[in-house]
């Protein structure tokens, strides 16, 4: 069973708060974040929308316990991160992070990234690796874990950095842009992996992206512009859209039952062996 | 995957410049074993040759340049004999003389009187030893090296400053420098060098070696005996390790190997520096993002610190191995004479491991530490 015990779909328990931050950047006159107050709940899906230059990465890196605002105070699970002394560890235990170009190391394999967070864990050498191939697998690469990077599509490479940033089992998974360098057929991919993390382990997802489309999967969307929150209102879903989200991806595998869902004997009902929908299942690349 | 594999992994990652910087790391390091370690080895060998012979003073001028240069008159010998708690003595004159029908100049020949217990520690391999018989017939004895490489056999005419000798006995001696050498007797070496009734030098054995015996011995022979023969202030009696550090030519080697060895060690350590400088720089993002997903800043040191490390102990390795050829390679050189031992000591070998960790962790401290204070965010943004 996971150390961090959340029922998914427990939208009650404040994870994060920020309270009226705002972030002024030495450099420029121009205010990052401007008074901004927002809550995230546990299990709760968000997606952070809006034009470049509007505030959304300093608000991650704000909530993610990589910057400090200029003012205003962010909550961690109720406890102010001011008066948190090791930010290191709080990153290292709680947090997960997915970035727009992945930055996996290019001279480790697949499954050596995803244990570069476990070196901050007590967990042995053994044990880092075990969980390494469970979570590749969790993520449809249990056929890929000893490929290095370059060996790898991009869309496949974004999944082992997703599993890189489970690897010490978060409580909350912040991704800057995840999909913002993947076609679109990875980049459905990789959502349908966000949405399956979300529904099946109530994993806390925040969540910056430019596409509409994608978007309108979250369950919640935050848009920003000029460092504020100009709304903050419930996804529409994606049929809002009109047309199907991207690629493959169907409305029903998207806000359906788990169909076809895989789960294997011994292995926790929380870290089923794959938690990908059987379409977006290997062989790609 | 162990810390260490990653490691290993990051180092692996620049075969190019971390091979060269394992290649600077080793030549700083068989530098120093090659030179600290033929320095600390002739006088480790001079030392235990004078050991094994139970010497256990040195009496020489003390105002000479070098243990050729300063002479005394040679009745000293008689006067330190009849001291009480001496048991033996042997006067001697060392000087650099030439084979001139040979060619070589510079062999170092010693001048022993007849019957002098240092004859005794020479092994005979062929003909015979000087002895009270051997007086005016005109010997002389070579070490086996030196009758090697000069061709020499029993019987042959050697021509040492001028006057015909012929080779009376080859020796071998314990120690490597003395089998290159050559023994006359005391007043054919006087008469060639020109220092009739001078020794250079005495040997002393005493009747018990307790530290409060040396002691009486020294100050008897530095003051009323060298008193008596007018030389006070100008005579010194060293037991051998003493005596061996205050050589002023073995100390200006010694001294020049540190030198030499000191500059290649800095270099060695300004190649980490820029290695890991450089290293750090290139990695920014990837620091950045190590420390986005939990590391530590000290886990960024030990990761910069470690490879550092394992290419400066990788040099220490290569440069060790180098060493211990390169000072094989020396000793064989004729040019060497024997002044050069075959092997390093266990313990400059030790020593070469120690700087060369020292140079990896100077090298890298502030690269180190500039990784260590990257802010990920910033580190992230960078291009």
């Amino acid at each position: 069973m996971s150390k961090h015990e959340h029922p998914p779909g427990n939208g009650n328990g404040v994870l994060l708060r920020a309270e009226h931050l705002t972030k002024l950047y030495p450099d420029g006159q121009v205010n990052a974040l401007v008074d901004v107050t927002l809550e995230i709940r546990r299990g709760e899906y968000v997606a952070v929308m809006g034009p470049s230059g509007s505030g959304k990465s300093t608000l991650l890196n704000m909530l993610g316990a990589l910057d400090r605002p200029t003012s205003g105070e962010t909550y961690f699970e109720g406890r102010p991160m001011s008066q948190i002394p090791n930010w290191n560890r709080l990153r290292a235990q709680k947090i997960g992070f997915v970035f727009q170009s992945f930055y996996l190391l290019p001279v480790l394999s697949a499954m050596e990234n995803v244990q570069v967070p476990m070196f901050e864990s007590p967990l042995p050498a053994s044990a880092r690796a075990q969980r390494a191939v469970e979570l590749l697998e969790e993520v449809g690469l249990g056929h890929r874990i000893h490929h290095p990077p370059e060996k790898l599509s991009v869309g496949e490479r974004q999944r082992v950095a997703i599993a890189r940033a489970l690897a010490n089992e978060p409580v909350i998974l912040l991704a800057d842009e995840p999909t913002g360098n993947l076609d679109s057929k990875s980049a459905a991919d990789v959502f349908d992996l966000f949405a399956a993390l979300h529904r099946q382990q109530g994993m806390t997802i925040v969540l910056i992206t430019h596409d509409d489309a994608l978007g309108r999967r979250a369950e919640r969307i935050v848009r920003m512009q000029d460092g504020q929150v100009r709304s903050d209102m419930p996804s529409p879903g994606p049929q809002a859209a009109g047309a199907p989200a991207c690629g493959s991806a169907t409305p029903a595998a998207v806000v359906g039952p788990p169909v076809g869902l895989r789960v294997v004997p011994g292995v926790s009902s929380r870290r089923p062996k794959s938690i990908l929908p059987p379409f977006a299942v290997p062989d790609r690349g | 995957m162990r810390f260490h594999t990653f490691v290993l992994k990051n180092v692996l990652r620049r075969r190019i410049r971390s091979t060269l910087t394992l290649t600077g790391v080793a030549a700083a390091v068989g530098m120093f074993v090659t030179l600290v370690g033929i320095s600390d080895g002739l006088q480790a060998t001079l030392l235990d040759l004078y050991q094994q012979r139970h010497i256990h003073l040195i009496v020489s001028r003390s105002d000479a340049v070098n243990p050729m240069a300063g002479t005394l008159p040679e009745k000293l010998g008689q006067d330190v004999a009849a001291l009480d708690g001496v048991q033996g003595v042997s006067p001697g004159l060392v000087d650099m003389l030439s084979f001139d029908n040979l060619g070589i100049n510079g062999v170092v020949v010693q001048g022993w009187p007849a019957g002098a217990f240092m004859f005794r520690e020479l092994t005979i391999l062929e003909g015979q030893g000087l002895t009270v018989e051997s007086r005016g017939k005109k010997g002389i004895m070579l070490g086996k090296d030196l009758a090697k490489n000069a061709h020499l056999k029993l019987g042959d005419n050697v021509e040492v400053s001028g006057e015909n000798y012929r080779v009376v006995g080859i020796y071998e001696s314990k120690s490597d420098i003395e089998n290159n050498w050559a023994v006359l007797l005391l007043e054919d070496a006087q008469k060639l060098t020109g220092k009739t009734g001078l020794i250079t030098g005495l040997t002393v054995r005493l009747k018990d070696d307790s530290d409060e015996s040396i002691k009486a011995a020294r100050a008897a022979i530095e003051g009323p005996v060298a008193d008596k023969l007018r030389v006070k202030g100008k005579v010194q009696a060293k037991p051998p390790q003493e005596f061996l550090n205050t050589q002023t030519q073995l100390r200006a080697f010694k001294a020049m190997a540190w030198a030499v060895s000191v500059v290649a060690l800095l270099m060695g350590m300004l190649f980490m520096l820029n290695t890991m400088i450089m290293s750090v720089f290139e990695r920014t993002r990837e620091i950045g993002i190590l420390r986005a997903i939990g590391w530590r800043p000290s886990r960024v040191i030990r990761m910069i610190l470690m490879e550092s490390v394992l290419l400066s102990l990788g040099g220490a390795i290569v440069g060790t191995v180098g060493g211990i050829g390169l000072t094989l390679l020396l000793s064989r050189l004729p040019l060497a004479n024997g002044a050069i031992p075959n092997s390093l000591s266990p313990a400059i070998m030790a020593k070469g491991f120690v700087i060369a960790l020292v140079v990896g962790l100077l090298g890298a401290a502030y690269p180190a530490f500039r990784g260590a204070r990257l802010l990920p965010t910033e580190a992230i943004r960078h291009e």
